[in-house]
């Protein structure tokens, strides 16, 4: 281990030492843009001389130059290089004004704050700037890159679920699980979640694609990193302070449609009251009238012709509609109108400054949420400081500092049974009155409270005259939300503070503490009023309570040199990194009710309460080194070694060793006689990344080996503890997966850039995943945790810009990406257990439905299940009561999707007024809807109640003509066709698993983001008099249009909730909103 | 030059101080806080008998039997496939109580150990079959366990029960919530669960000079005998609190299950007073109705909403006992063993002591001329076999609740008699007589279970029947 550490020191000593000449005068400055923004990476060149330095993240130089040096130039790619005269200061600054014929150069940034042009990178380099990204004013980072760059999945939520992160996949799925997700790096500080971050804060962001590009983080950077560089102090005209104002409202958009024919329960026909001695005298107004069945949840009942009926409501006395009968109509806007109006506001203010000596910016950010579930709100405070103080000009100190205060309340679950959505599309009743639920959430009789879903009349009991008003399974969705409020807080903080040394042109030492503390708090409250009200809901008065530690430390020392010799630049970067990670959480629950009711505190409990310790610390230590050696700035070569330690992984063989090279030949250089074509680089690279044995973004795996650790239950049986042994064995040998890939690529541009292209092929190999197989039980163990398994990678990435229309005053500019994964494939799984299926990774409750397995031979993420038995042509095989023919075994194929992209389109007229619309899409890869299974099982969903090819209702008897028209084969191969009942046919289906139709394509192409922007005159309307330097209004839109689906138009496949499909999924919606941006 | 220098010493410093040596060693950092490493036998004992009544109160096998109904998702009493995973009992209590066994610590721990496992293997058998067993439980020496046959099994439970009861020493016994460390108690379980494994086999090896009748005659013989008086019962006493009996967690937020009709006419036409145990009302659930529809389940509930309860309310306390092995079990077992000829004990006196001690375990009184009656009382002499029915039906009723136990009495004598619901969903409409094995065994262990299902007449399937009840 020692060589390799050597190994890189050695490189490094050559190139410090080679960095020896004459140094007489030291020049200082700053570099910006015609905006005021500061440019980093630009190179400083003493004029005449070979000597020359590149301008840090503050877009601030030092440079030592030769005596008899006259001016500086300064270059930077896409802008007019600039030549400024030596005067007697010794402070020079510069502006740069972008030069139209030239492509720009784009600066990527890597681990440490490491910065590359995206000349000389080997790799796919994708920068998405401010303007690109934060169109609308989106709130959640992934949405806003969707699209719009390559080889990205991004899995959106539905607004609804209230915050709720959003996940992307990187370049396919990533571990053995369900995938681990590419990590968030802020200014160089790895978040395990990116939801807190103020997107009008963010200047760019690089994604860095698979090992090749993000070996310099090494373990956690296996799967990709999404690297987000924070805005700077800036130089302003006026007093240098922005204000940004926005609001959008969102409404529910996709909604599963249901039928609106028949109504509740599970009796066909309306049921006769007859009033009977005993029964509660005030029902005696109901006696002879008709209710339909209210104890099944399910919509199996009478057809809705506005008959009189006696409703749900009806039964309890105190209201206006006590012992009243109703008409039965359907209320087909029900489900639809449980959901509020979403309203986020989104104002923060920005103060920004650039001087000598300081930069500063500071920036606070508000957020308010009231979300689409009653109840439910999300209140974020943010504050951003950043600020490079320098001391002299060889030594300066950073801080970058960000305080995140967030609260999150209200019951946001899309589970199984979950009220809203688990209720609606699931179990409900389609003439029930969301108007009328709303007005009685507080309805209750003696403390009972009122529910739709209760015992039918009859089962009333004198004797107990209390227990018939009891919920069934479900309460009035209104009350539950009422009486089960859960707040969560966090207090974040992150960042680092920094100091950087400039020794000489171009060599700097820095040392930098990083740290990111997150205090989670967590309360949740089950009223006792609910418990009171249930018959067979399960639910006690509870209260729960957690607080959660989590602490992420860094210590980093980095050497960076970056010079220009004659012909040859060199940029290399020598550090260590020392991590630290603790973890602590407390929390406790009550048990089967409360004995004071609705006594919110833990010794309240009936049963003793349950206590959750729990506690882990993770530590890593690295060395690394990164090298890019440019000549002419035309060839680049590029390499990067990372050792790792890790306090997880087996001592004595605990460290790994991340290593990545690659090259690019920006070949347009010898070919100038080719005027049409202004760019064309060729680029390879391969990298591979040895992992620790964490199962989420951001861990390493703590005490997963030696694994059996064995615990004590809560509670002591008349003074006995009970132990079980775990379920586990860990073989001794364990070690990470190994991340490997490799890309080669091409970047064109043409017609003065007026057309890029951009092309990519790659692919790798995953292996020797740290999984927990399922061994057989009869051993004593259900599983082993030890490596297996390999995942063959490959795709293709294609990236279009144009700018069709160029004209001073109409500007037409236009980005298209396409990714294709071509392979993401399970090459095996363990030959040496001699198993070709994993356990299932995930599923979506039921097993009814397919669940998620990596399949040897298959792509991964595959959904496997019961299924229709079809002949060889694929047509049913039915049995003669016209039910499918199980086939135990379906594939229905995999979660993942074959090809991602986008398209982005912005347009400006006349300077002011701007339009941006971007849309993006998916197609292949399939999901798993429970909510299907259940809503036509239960006789909620359309399908339940449409109308054959025989012109009748499915629901109508066979006799009349009524029936599902079922088609296949008989068991003789013989075409048959049958017409079966409605209800016994989609009851079937469940039962039985033929699920077929409830598996749905991903396909999707959806109108996320539209923006209609106009810059204010602000001269004209003489706003300069209030000090406004620039105003720009605009109004927004998001998940405007979900164009193509192939779900039904049930439910949006861009929010597909989780890993194998949805259980409950809560509704797509559409947005609007405006924002104003002030700059004073 | 000298910054060189200077730099170059920093970064040497920053990495002779911490050094390789030192890079690699994070001390304790990866010692998990919140466990211990080793196990207490007396926590893994505990934790076992916490869970074990479970086996006693098995819905299931109740509802094949008919004890039970379900009253509104009526899947199982409609024998929907019974396809179902075992390897929960081996990774739980049984490796549990194997890692008491591997510890060495306490011979007496140990026997304990192996007496509780025979009884979590004597479950298992009866309702799967063939399983493993004697490469079971081994860990990563053998991931791949081959099953054993049923016989197999059989005489290996005779065989380590038989040997356990002699190898009691004075060594420690910690953590035993049931006996509280009694040997005598340990000795009388284990040969009372021996002879009541040895009925169950007189279907299929009835002869009194078969294995099965010699492990009869060898339970009663053993050392410490077998239970004989309420006081000795095999049973868990549960504390309440946080650890509830499972009668009165049964209906805490559910009301899935009653008292079944056909079980309500049984008692009543033997005028029964454990009826006024054993249900909450005299109004029985029908058995195997669909779930809805004018006579389905919920609208039963809904029109009789004090449709009978399992148990009267007064005997499902939270700090109830659940029984494993009782007294009157294992006198009834001992009464058929008699009717057999596989022993020359008095046939009339233990099976009146049966009954009785069935009654007392109930706190109800025999009811005048019970034991006379029709369908009661004795019609053949002992050693004749003659009172199969009559013995069945009273070790079926005494057998309330243990699910699984009155389906193994069911299966193997064919009485009571049961009619199949007409509603059934599975293809042949019989009452199910076996657990399928689950296809997780094929993916895992897949030799091994398709050799056992080569074993099977009749297949993997619900219809197939289990060693001990083939003709």
């Amino acid at each position: 281990m020692k060589q390799k550490v050597l190994g890189i020191l050695f490189l490094c000593n050559v190139l410090l030492f080679s960095a020896t000449y004459a140094q007489d005068r030291r020049v200082s400055g700053r570099v910006s843009d015609s905006s005021g923004d500061p440019m980093p990476g630009v190179t400083v060149i003493a004029t005449g001389t070979t000597t020359g330095v590149t301008t840090d993240d503050n877009g601030r130089y030092t440079i030592t130059v030769p005596v008899g040096t006259k001016s500086l130039t300064f270059r930077f790619l896409g802008y007019t290089a600039k030549e400024v005269n030596l005067g007697s200061s010794d402070i020079v600054d510069a502006v740069l004004s972008e030069d139209p014929t030239q492509l720009a150069e784009v600066v990527v940034t890597g681990a440490y704050g490491i910065k590359a042009t995206s000349r000389s990178t080997a790799y796919n380099a994708q920068v998405v700037t401010q303007e690109q990204m934060n169109t609308i004013r989106q709130t959640d980072i992934n949405n806003a890159l969707a699209g719009k760059v390559t080889g990205i999945q991004v899995r959106s939520q539905s607004p609804a679920a209230l915050g709720r992160e959003t996940e992307v996949r990187l370049r396919g799925m990533s571990g053995f699980g369900t995938g681990m997700g590419a990590i968030y790096v802020v200014d160089g500080t790895i978040l395990p979640n990116i939801n807190d971050i103020n997107l009008d804060d963010i200047d760019n962001v690089s994604v860095l694609q698979g090992p090749a590009a993000a070996a310099q983080f090494g373990s956690q950077g296996a799967n990709g990193a999404i690297v987000v560089t924070l805005k700077k102090g800036r130089q302003t005209r006026g007093v240098g302070v922005t204000v940004n104002l926005g609001a959008q409202f969102d409404n529910v958009y996709v909604l599963p449609a249901y039928q609106d024919l028949y109504a509740g329960g599970s009796s066909a026909d309306l049921i006769q009251y007859n009033w009977k001695e005993g029964d509660p005298v005030e029902w005696q107004a109901l006696d002879g009238k008709y209710y339909h069945d209210m104890q099944d949840d399910a919509s199996w009942g009478p057809r809705m012709e506005g008959q009189e009926y006696i409703p749900w409501y009806a039964w309890y006395g105190g209201h206006s509609r006590s012992f009243q009968t109703a008409s039965l109509m359907p209320q087909p806007n029900n489900a639809r109108d449980f959901f509020e109006t979403g309203v986020t506001l989104n104002n923060g203010i920005t103060f920004s400054s650039s001087t000598e000596k300081l930069d500063f910016k500071t920036t606070y950010n508000n957020q308010s949420v009231n979300g689409l579930l009653p109840n439910s709100s999300l209140a974020k405070n943010n504050l951003n400081v950043v600020t490079t103080y320098r001391l002299n000009d060889k030594l300066s100190l950073s801080a970058n500092i960000n305080y995140i205060n967030r609260e999150l309340k209200g019951l946001i679950s899309d589970a199984y049974g979950s009220t809203s959505t688990g209720s609606f599309n699931q179990w409900f009743h389609r003439d029930l009155d969301i108007g009328i639920l709303k007005e009685l959430r507080a309805l209750n009789h003696n403390g009972i409270y009122a529910s739709w879903n209760k015992r039918n009349p009859n089962a009333y009991d004198p004797g107990d005259p209390n227990e018939w008003y009891k919920a069934n399974y479900w309460y009035n969705p209104y009350t539950q939300y009422d009486f089960s409020p859960i707040t969560q807080q966090n207090d974040r903080l992150f960042g680092d503070v920094s100091f950087t040394y400039k020794i000489l042109n171009g060599l700097s030492i820095k040392g930098t503490y990083r740290k990111q503390q997150n205090t989670y708090a967590r309360e949740a409250r089950v009223y006792t009023e609910l418990e009171n009200s249930a018959y067979q809901t399960g639910v006690f008065g509870a209260y729960a309570t957690e607080t959660d530690y989590h602490n992420r430390e860094n210590l980093e020392f980095l050497a960076s040199f970056d010079r220009t010799f004659n012909n040859f630049s060199v940029n290399a970067n020598l550090g260590t990194d020392f991590f630290n990670a603790v973890y602590r959480q407390n929390g406790a629950n009550t048990n089967q009710g409360l004995t004071v009711p609705n006594g919110f505190f833990i010794s309240n409990s009936v049963q003793s309460p349950s206590i959750s310790n729990v506690r882990w610390t993770e530590k890593y230590n690295a060395v690394f080194g990164t090298a890019t050696v440019g000549y002419k700035d035309m060839l680049f070569a590029n390499f990067t070694l990372r050792n790792d330690w890790f306090s997880t992984l087996p001592m004595g063989n605990n460290d790994v060793l991340s290593k990545s090279f690659g090259g690019s030949f920006v070949f347009s250089e010898l070919l100038p006689e080719w005027s049409w074509l202004s760019f064309g680089k060729v680029r390879y690279s391969w990298g591979e990344i040895p992992q620790a044995l964490g199962t989420e973004k951001g861990r390493f795996g703590a005490y997963r080996y030696p694994g059996m650790a064995y615990t004590i239950g809560n509670n002591q049986w008349n003074g006995n503890i009970l132990m079980p042994t775990p379920d586990q064995l860990v073989d001794p040998n364990i070690h990470g997966a190994v991340n490997m890939q490799q890309e080669m690529g091409i970047d064109l541009r043409f017609l003065r850039n007026r057309l890029g292209a951009s092309f990519t092929y790659w692919n790798g190999r995953d292996r020797d995943f740290p999984f927990s197989l399922s061994i057989n039980g009869a051993s004593g163990f259900s599983t082993l945790l030890t490596n297996i398994g390999e995942i063959e990678k490959e795709g293709v990435e294609l990236q279009l810009t144009a700018q069709p229309i160029v004209n001073p005053k109409f500007k037409w500019d236009v980005n298209f990406t396409y990714s294709h994964l071509i392979k993401n494939d399970v090459v095996e799984l363990s030959k040496e257990y001699g198993v070709t299926r994993s356990n299932s990774v995930a599923n979506v409750a039921f097993s009814a439905l397919p669940q998620a397995y990596h399949q040897e031979g298959m792509r991964a993420g595959q959904l496997i299940g019961r299924g229709i038995l079809r002949n060889e042509d694929g047509v049913p095989i039915l049995n003669s009561d016209g039910s499918y023919q199980v086939d135990p075994e379906v594939f229905y194929g995999s979660v993942l999707p074959d090809f991602t992209g986008g398209i982005q389109n912005s347009f400006n007229f006349l300077n002011d007024f701007y339009l941006a619309f971007n849309i993006d899409y998916q197609f292949g890869g399939v999901f798993a809807s429970l909510s299907d299974g259940f809503g036509a099982y239960s006789g909620l969903s359309e399908r339940t109640a449409a109308v054959n090819d025989r012109g009748m209702n499915v629901r109508d008897a066979v006799e009349d003509g009524g029936g599902v028209k079922v088609v296949g084969v008989n068991a003789n191969n013989e075409p048959v066709e049958y017409y079966v009942d409605a209800r016994t046919h989609y009851v079937n289906l469940f039962n039985n698993g033929t699920v077929d139709e409830y598996i749905h394509p991903l396909d999707f192409i959806k109108l996320r983001e539209v923006s209609i922007g106009y810059d204010l005159p602000v001269s004209k309307w003489n706003l300069s008099r209030l000090g406004i330097q620039n105003a720009n209004f605009s109004i927004v839109g998001r998940n405007l249009w979900l164009i193509h689906s192939k779900a039904n138009g049930d439910y949006d496949p861009s929010e597909i909730s989780e890993f194998a499909g949805e259980r409950a999924q809560l509704p797509g919606t559409r947005g609007w909103g405006f924002n104003l941006r002030i700059g004073f | 030059m000298k910054a060189i220098h200077r730099i170059l010493a920093g970064i040497g410093l920053v990495l002779s101080v911490t050094g390789c040596d030192k890079l690699e060693d994070f001390g304790d950092t990866n010692v998990n806080p919140g466990a211990a490493t080793e196990p207490v036998i007396g926590g893994l004992l505990t934790n076992v008998q916490a869970n074990i009544g479970s086996y006693a109160y098995d819905t299931r096998g109740g509802l094949y039997a008919q004890i039970f109904s379900e009253t509104q998702y009526t899947d199982v009493s409609l024998y929907g496939r019974p396809e179902l995973s075992f390897t929960g009992y081996y990774t739980g209590n049984l490796y549990d109580l194997q890692n008491i066994i591997n510890t060495g610590e306490s011979n007496n721990m140990t026997q304990i150990a192996r007496i509780l496992q025979q009884y979590i293997f004597f479950v298992i058998t009866n309702l799967w079959g063939d399983v493993p067993y004697s490469q079971a439980l081994q860990g990563e020496l053998n991931l791949r366990p081959a099953y054993d046959r049923q016989e197999d099994i059989y005489r290996g439970i005779f065989q380590t029960l038989g040997d356990a009861v002699d190898s009691f020493d004075d060594s420690p016994i910690t953590g035993d919530v049931i006996f509280g460390g009694d040997i005598d108690a340990w000795r009388r379980a284990a040969n009372s669960l021996k002879l009541i494994a040895a009925i169950q086999l007189s279907k299929r090896v009835p002869a009194s000079d078969g294995f099965a009748a010699a492990a009869f005659r060898e339970a009663l013989a053993a050392t410490g005998g077998v239970i004989t008086s309420n006081s000795e019962n095999f049973d868990v006493d549960y504390p309440g609190g946080n650890f509830q009996s499972p009668y009165y967690t049964r209906y805490l937020t559910r009301h899935d299950y009653g008292e079944s009709e056909p079980l309500v006419e049984l008692l009543l036409g033997f005028h029964d007073n454990r009826q006024s145990v054993y249900g909450s009302s005299n109004v029985g659930m029908p058995y195997g109705l669909p779930r809805t529809g004018a006579n389905g389940a919920e609208a039963f509930t809904s029109a009789n909403p004090n449709w009978s309860r399992i148990f009267s309310e007064a005997f499902r306390p939270e700090d109830g006992t659940v029984y494993i092995i009782t007294a009157a079990q294992v006198a009834l077992a001992r009464a058929e063993a008699a009717d057999l000829g596989w022993t020359t004990e008095s046939l009339a006196d233990l099976y009146e002591e049966g009954i009785r001690l069935s009654h007392e375990q109930w706190d109800v009184e025999l009811s005048e001329g019970y034991l006379e009656q029709d369908g009661v009382g004795l019609t053949a002499a002992a050693g004749s076999g003659g009172n199969a029915e009559q013995i069945a039906i009273q070790r079926y009723i005494a057998s309330y609740p243990d699910g699984t136990q009155v389906w193994n009495i069911w299966r193997k004598s064919g009485y009571p008699v049961l009619t199949p619901t007409p509603h059934a969903t599975s293809t042949s409409g019989e009452i199910p007589r076996r657990y399928i094995y689950a296809t997780s065994e094929l993916s895992t262990n897949r030799e091994s279970v398709e050799a056992a299902i080569a074993n099977l007449p009749g297949g993997n399937t619900a219809e197939a029947r289990v060693w001990w009840d083939q003709e």
